[in-house]
């Protein structure tokens, strides 16, 4: 009995234990991030979240509110961040919980109609009429998928986040944003015309 | 219309394509927003207390934003009934039952020779020794 209790005791210790241990690490080794760090750090990422605010809430005017309220929670939770891991994907994470907070709201107050247009870039980088279909095409499909769905699309297409990047930052399964990155590149070869191969 | 036919579509083109358009940052909202974050950083600094502020707050924030704290909690609660289980089972746990030896004082063989209608009890007596010497 004595030695079976023993043997329960070390595996009942291990795994809590370890879990614990990272938990109070996460707690207590947390070093905290001046202001001036926070914005060393912010600075090269201003411009991207701010187009993909902009682009998932599909060029809506409160896109400037959403971000104004993304980096003053993220500056206010700033001590919360694990320097171990990437600055880039925490902040997308609280953008794309203040994207969800809006859709929530609006959402629920009334039915949400979003502006279907694209600014091309005024620097007149889409030379030729080709290029315009295609960026108009490729925008108008992002445009017809559902918040969660654009969100996904503009991470990966957009940002550059790999699927397992996507799903930490979103919370969906992997296998749900393999599906939608899949549906919209069928959808853009059904609207351009492309034969499937 | 283009033909598009031939085009192949790929995770390549389309992100080349939706990276090519590129909003600039207002400058009213970046200016906005850093004088917001000043703000934010003031109100912080109290001058009691501030450590232990700032200590707590680091706590706190950890636990609302974390991305593990809904996993981080059930490993927590876990380690702790853990540990409550062990201490109840130290408390109450009974004690190895170790009687007292009691020394053995004799022992009593018995012989029956039936044939002979005889009965041999043999009486061993803590004093006995096996060989004695003579």
């Amino acid at each position: 009995m004595k030695a079976n209790y023993i043997e329960m005791r070390a595996v009942m210790m291990m795994n809590p234990m370890s879990k614990v241990k990272e938990t109070f690490n996460g707690i207590w080794k947390t070093t905290e991030i001046s202001s001036d760090e926070f914005q060393h750090m912010l600075t090269p990422l201003k411009e991207n979240l701010y187009n993909f605010i902009f682009k998932a809430l599909f060029f809506s005017e409160e896109a400037d509110d959403v971000y104004q309220e993304a980096l003053l929670r993220a500056f206010k939770y700033r001590n919360s961040f694990n320097k171990n891991k990437s600055f880039k994907t925490w902040l997308f994470s609280i953008a794309n919980n203040e994207i969800k907070r809006y859709f929530n709201k609006t959402n629920a107050a009334a039915g949400v109609e979003l502006k279907e247009h694209v600014n091309l870039p005024k620097d007149g980088t889409h030379q030729n009429e080709h290029q315009k279909e295609l960026v108009q095409t490729i925008y108008r499909v992002a445009g017809e998928l559902n918040d969660k769905q654009r969100r996904v699309f503009f991470l990966f297409y957009d940002h550059g986040f790999s699927v397992k990047e996507i799903a930490g930052i979103t919370g969906l399964k992997e296998g749900n944003i393999k599906v939608t990155l899949n549906h919209s590149r069928e959808k853009i070869k059904e609207k351009l015309g492309v034969k499937n191969d | 219309m283009t033909d598009n036919s031939k085009l192949k579509i790929d995770d390549t083109l389309i992100s080349s394509v939706v990276g090519s358009v590129r909003y600039n940052l207002p400058e009213a909202l970046d200016q906005k927003v850093t004088a917001a974050m000043n703000e934010e950083e003031s109100a912080d600094m109290v001058v009691m207390g501030g450590f232990l502020k700032s200590k707590w707050k680091k706590v706190s924030q950890w636990f609302d934003w974390n991305n593990h704290t809904r996993f981080s909690r059930v490993y927590v609660s876990a380690a702790a009934a853990a540990v409550l289980v062990i201490i109840s089972l130290l408390i109450f746990l009974p004690k190895s039952s170790t009687q007292p030896v009691i020394p053995i004082e004799e022992i009593k063989t018995e012989f029956e020779l039936k044939d002979k209608n005889i009965r041999i009890l043999w009486v061993q007596k803590k004093d006995f020794q096996f060989r004695r010497n003579e």
